[in-house]
């Protein structure tokens, strides 16, 4: 079978998986391929690499934090379906340029670099919110990703993943956003799915997404302490339909804490305030201390 | 044990806060004693999920917590949490502490530490 190399981060013409010991990777759907390949182990894919058609794949292993019956897919767009292997198979190439998996970058200038600005970075660093099936610069996503890329955790947390099987989890669901179906590249590519996939603070968010230290303060104030983040969240504030919007509580939380830049917040003290996150309105009550606004409570207002 | 009938201090902070309340306060002050906690938000501390008994008298307001509540300090005046009373049809839903503090409070506040007001907004 032909198979995929982790240290080197090169897949071959079939492009099949290859995964932790920690994890196993079943087919829970599948809609015949035009021309599929089955590999060993049940698992069926099209001449990339992709799960085709409606395909998805579960994941399970120590650390895995996707909800169960969150799938997978793998988005076929342009990326040339079912040909043959490309003359440089160990790039992907995207209509109108190549793309390396194991540098996360563009090999060719943006043919809309002057758009863009970006001359080599996929979809300017923003992989889970935006694609480029095309490779011709950053167009929206069509659809609603609804991933988890920072998973369970907070702020940096998610790092740690790294070194688990969780990240994998992540991996697959933003390279079928990407219609990439590098399902290869997450298992074995070690640094370049950091690069590629989370969207932390540090690497891929853009500033006006960035949390200033004060606002950093706020969401760690919540989320480093599993009370603080049970009581937010409990039940009888209604973030059930936000949650689901969003994809994780902490997601939810940095969404209040950005609406909150617009809200009359007192210097300090306690402030109450509704503000608009997704297309809901959140009560949000709390205290201003040191200029930071500790939240206490919050509530979906129906 | 769950359920169980309400404390003393789960009594008291109702009370205090309720009769501040504008619609129907005695309404939900009689609900008191067939008040039950069916569950506490986060396993050892105070905020908790209320069920009243069936048969006994509804207030008619809809709204989802009471339009007063209640602003918590510590002794030296600064705000360390807030206190909602919330409602399901008109009856007892539950009882809510919030805090500001690094760590969350283990008990109720006693009513001096406790400042009833008009909640900002309603739900």
């Amino acid at each position: 079978m032909a198979g995929w190399e982790p240290a080197v981060g090169t897949p071959t013409a079939d492009r099949a998986f290859s995964l932790p010991a920690s994890l196993t990777l079943s087919q829970v759907q599948n809609n015949p391929p035009a021309k599929p390949v089955k590999h060993d182990g049940g698992v069926v894919t099209d001449r990339l690499g992709c799960l085709s058609g409606n395909s998805s794949v579960a994941l399970s292993g120590e650390g895995r934090s996707r909800p169960p019956g969150r799938r997978t897919r793998c988005a076929r767009r342009s990326l040339g379906g079912d040909r043959g292997p490309s003359p440089r198979d160990e790039f992907r190439s995207i209509v109108h340029r190549y793309y390396d998996p194991v540098t996360s970058q563009f090999l060719s200038v943006d043919p809309a670099a002057e758009l863009t600005e970006t001359p080599y970075a996929f979809t300017s660093g923003d992989p889970v919110n935006e694609s480029d099936p095309t490779g011709m610069g950053g167009a929206a996503h069509p659809e609603p990703c609804n991933l988890n890329p920072h998973g369970r955790f907070c702020g940096g947390q998610h790092l740690t993943l790294l070194q688990g099987a969780g990240i994998l989890v992540f991996g697959v669901g933003s390279i079928a956003c990407l219609g990439l179906c590098d399902l290869a590249a997450a298992a074995g590519g070690g640094g370049s799915v950091l690069t590629w996939l989370s969207q932390d603070s540090a690497t891929t968010e853009s500033e006006a997404q960035s949390l200033s230290a004060e606002e950093q303060q706020t969401y760690d104030d919540v989320c480093n302490n599993a009370n603080n983040l049970a009581h937010v969240f409990a039940e009888k504030h209604g973030f059930g339909d936000l949650i689901q919007e969003f994809g994780t509580e902490q997601n939810v939380l940095r969404q209040v804490i950005y609406s909150l830049r617009e809200a009359p917040l007192p210097e300090s003290g306690i402030y109450t305030v509704v503000v608009r996150v997704g297309g809901s309105s959140v009560q949000v009550g709390g205290s201003v201390v040191n200029g930071v606004a500790r939240i206490g409570t919050a509530r979906v207002v129906q | 044990m769950i359920p169980r009938t309400l404390s003393e201090d789960e009594k008291r902070v109702l009370r205090h806060l309720i009769v501040s309340e504008l619609d129907e306060p005695e309404v939900l002050l009689r609900q008191i004693p067939f008040a039950h906690v069916t569950r506490h938000w986060i396993e050892g501390l105070p905020s908790i999920d209320i069920e009243v008994e069936p048969g006994v008298e509804r207030a008619t307001t809809t709204t989802r917590t009471l339009s007063t509540e209640g602003n918590v300090s510590n002794e030296n005046g600064d705000p360390i949490g807030l206190i909602v009373v919330w409602l399901e049809q008109g009856a007892l839903a539950g009882l809510e502490y919030a805090w500001f503090t690094d760590e969350p409070p283990t008990e109720w506040p006693s009513d001096d530490q406790i400042s009833v007001k008009m909640a900002k907004y309603e739900s």
